[in-house]
């Protein structure tokens, strides 16, 4: 797509394409579909008004990421009251010694609800390098955060993430208890 | 792409498995309609080249002072349907979804709607609310600021919700007391806002956008809000003293 053609057609064919990817995050984010569609839209907006700024053939996708936590973050000091991320760190410090092994069967909803479980700051990392497959530079440019944060939220999201899934092992009757690992 | 070659068999089976079931959502068809439409509207609005800006700020300008003029005479603004629900929902969509209930009512019958111009009596007003609710309008007379007069007083249904509506004015302020039937599982507790004060036992919420002021708290069965363009102070000062008498109100109806 050239500079020269409409910027409406050209926001079709570069922005529109993204929009599941844009929508799926802002709902597991989210965490609902209401405020999910809000943001989506409001993100396309945004992207739209500030399009003739945007570089024909640089990465659209990651640059409507980053509108979108931009919105997230901005409508999510007014809608909740998220606890800080160090109180995240230490909890995940004093919890996450041992990192148990995901079950083998589990349903998307099982992973989802697992998913939705993690503080929103891991959350978003883990679907943006694991789902999305964003590079770590790209996800530290999309959050605004350094690279060794995305590196550090990112392992430490997965292990939480296999500690909440191991749980619902354990309500299986699957698997040894984090204790155990820890030769507790 | 990012960092597969660090991870062992099993945390690429979990992967695989996490973006299976995150993309399984799919975006519902309307919402890329409704963007696209949304997108379309705004492209009326993109910004003049240069050399054109000056004539539109005139013409802005120009438009501005004339139908600004006609609007006030008018005493509102006749914006079309679809506008109001365009300024409606760009406007309650920047608090949370529960404070969202009562701001649409207030915009949709107070600010979009024109006022008579006296206020009816208080036996006028009352035979516009079916008989459980009357009691509330000399309660909100009693503790509203003073000057403002109760102007409208109806029951209304607004997106598939009911609700008993005073629309109250002092010269150009307005002042609405909404009260909402709660639906399956809805609470300011749950929706986790904090109160910012707690009267009487009952906690007060409070929220803001631009130039509305939301106060609310609730009853087992009803939402009640005060909305207005006062100030966040004179605000609550009114929901504080409205809510011990209206609460009670409202426990003696929900009996």
């Amino acid at each position: 797509m050239t500079e020269g053609a409409p910027a409406a057609h050209r926001f079709e064919m570069e922005a529109m394409p993204h929009l599941n990817d844009i929508y799926r995050t802002a709902t597991r984010i989210l965490g609902e579909r209401a405020r999910a569609e809000d943001v989506v839209q409001e993100v396309y907006l945004q992207a739209w008004k500030s399009f003739d700024r945007f570089e024909s053939g640089t990465n659209c996708r990651a640059w409507l990421f980053k509108i979108l936590f931009h919105c997230v973050n901005h409508h999510r000091r007014k809608w909740f009251r998220f606890p800080l991320l160090k109180e995240n760190e230490e909890f995940l410090e004093a919890n996450l010694a041992y990192s148990p092994p995901a079950p083998d069967h589990l349903t998307d909803e099982e992973i989802l609800a697992a998913l939705d479980k993690l503080p929103a700051d891991f959350r978003s990392v883990v679907l943006l390098v694991d789902v999305e497959e964003f590079a770590y530079k790209e996800a530290a440019d999309i959050l605004q955060i350094p690279i060794g944060t995305v590196m550090s939220r990112l392992s430490r999201g997965r292990r939480l993430l296999r500690e909440q899934l191991a749980e619902v092992a354990r309500s299986y009757g699957i698997g040894r208890t984090a204790e155990e690992g820890r030769g507790v | 792409m990012s960092m597969d070659k660090n991870l062992n068999e099993e945390e690429l089976k979990l992967r695989q498995q996490l973006q299976r079931a995150v993309r399984g959502a799919e975006v519902p068809p309307y919402l890329e309609n409704k963007i696209r439409a949304a997108i379309r509207g705004s492209e009326a609005r993109r910004p003049f080249p240069f050399r054109y800006s000056w004539m539109a700020a005139a013409a802005a300008l120009a438009i501005a002072v004339f139908g600004g003029g006609i609007a006030y005479q008018l005493g509102y603004l006749r914006l079309t349907t679809g506008a109001q629900e365009s300024y409606i929902a760009s406007v309650s969509n920047q608090v949370a979804s529960i404070m969202r209930i009562g701001l649409r009512d207030h915009i949709h019958c107070s600010v979009f709607r024109k006022f008579p111009k006296e206020a009816p009596t208080l036996e006028t007003a009352q035979r516009k609310l079916s008989a459980p609710y009357r009691g509330m309008i000399p309660i909100v007379r009693k503790h509203v600021p003073a000057g403002f007069d109760v102007m409208i007083t109806h029951e209304c249904g607004f997106h598939g919700r009911k609700f008993v509506h005073l629309a109250l004015k002092r010269n150009s302020e307005l002042l609405s007391v909404v009260l909402a039937r709660k639906e399956d599982g809805e609470s300011f507790r749950t929706e986790e806002l904090i109160p910012a004060l707690t009267q009487a036992g009952i906690p007060l919420y409070q929220t803001g956008v631009q130039r509305f002021q939301i106060a609310a708290f609730e009853s087992p069965r009803h939402l009640v809000y005060v909305i207005s363009d006062l100030s966040k102070e004179t605000n609550m000062q009114t929901i504080t003293a409205m809510a011990p008498d209206l609460n009670d109100f409202l426990s003696k109806l929900e009996l």
